[in-house]
């Protein structure tokens, strides 16, 4: 009995999506799409972060000979996607502008007082974040908003898992002073 | 704020973030539609592997085919020594007969080989060489 599309591995769609199967291709939309609009939209994607998250699967899906599998799928989407965001900002000529009170965090649970602080803090994250630099950036929300590990994180960035602990330590700094 | 409270407001970043699953799914399959790039035949695995085990076959082919003609030009040509002008009437007759040439004699030549003088042994061989 084929295994049913949820229960299939991502290799495994990825294998029948190279055979031409648009149902592989669909169930692999549904699987990382959502995970993939959260990553591209704490990178700052804004409005355009529903566009940005299609054009991302076309670029994977028409250069999914390129994918070797050193990183899982997932994370190299998300690497196809933050390349999309820089060159979206590039045709634009510069990153976005982005304020507090533009952003609307909501936490439905909890005290107000604390809902308040807690909404307040992941704003102004939310808004620091995009100030880092691009790989400060990659890698604190890869580690921090996705929970992959820092040698997946390496190898999906072409760089050595020391090196991004490096740039992980460098985001969470600046973080830090910029919150302070 | 330490380290701990910001990777904890991390796990939230982009959490009002939304999007249209279904209709990035149906978008997506149906932009592929135009140009269906891994569906191109000559790109799968298996045709390319059958397509590669073909060439390799008709390149020994050729190859094995060329080496079994030219083993057959060799074992055709004669194996004539260089320099017939040195030697005697002796040599060239040991050579003719080496050859094994003329036998049934009788059906190449009415002569023996030693009714042919030394010019006569030396044109003979030389015909022969080319």
């Amino acid at each position: 009995m084929p295994a049913t599309g949820e229960s299939r591995s991502d290799s495994s769609l990825i294998e029948a999506w190279r055979d031409g199967d648009e149902g592989a291709a669909t169930e692999l939309v549904r699987r990382h799409a959502e995970p993939l609009a959260r990553f591209l939209g704490a990178a700052g994607a804004g409005e355009d972060v529903e566009d940005l998250v299609q054009e991302t699967f076309l670029r994977a899906f028409r250069r999914i000979e390129t994918f070797k599998g050193v990183s899982s799928f997932r994370t190299w989407l998300m690497t196809i996607g933050s390349n999309l965001l820089k060159d979206s900002w590039r045709r634009r000529s510069r990153r976005p502008e982005v304020s507090l009170e533009e952003r609307d965090i909501v936490d439905e649970a909890g005290d107000p007082q604390d809902k308040a602080v807690a909404g307040d803090t992941a704003a102004r994250i939310g808004v620091f974040v995009q100030t880092l630099p691009r790989m400060q950036r990659d890698v604190f929300l890869l580690r921090a908003q996705q929970g992959i590990e820092y040698e997946e994180i390496a190898r999906a960035l072409g760089t050595t898992a020391g090196a991004a602990r490096v740039h992980y330590h460098h985001a969470i700094k600046r973080l830090k002073a910029l919150l302070d | 704020m330490n380290e701990q409270d910001i990777e904890r407001a991390a796990v939230e970043l982009g959490s009002d973030v939304q999007i249209d699953v279904e209709r990035v799914a149906r978008r997506v399959v149906a932009e592929l539609r135009t140009t269906a790039v891994p569906a191109v035949w000559w790109r799968k695995a298996s045709v390319l592997r059958v397509a590669a085990a073909v060439a390799i076959l008709v390149t020994g082919g050729v190859l094995v085919d060329r080496i079994a003609e030219n083993s057959a030009e060799g074992a055709a040509a004669f194996p004539l020594p260089v320099g017939l002008e040195e030697l005697s009437t002796t040599g060239l007759n040991e050579v003719l007969d080496s050859l094994d040439l003329f036998t049934p004699a009788s059906e190449l030549t009415p002569a023996s080989l030693n009714d042919f003088d030394e010019e006569q042994l030396r044109e003979l061989l030389i015909e022969m060489e080319g």
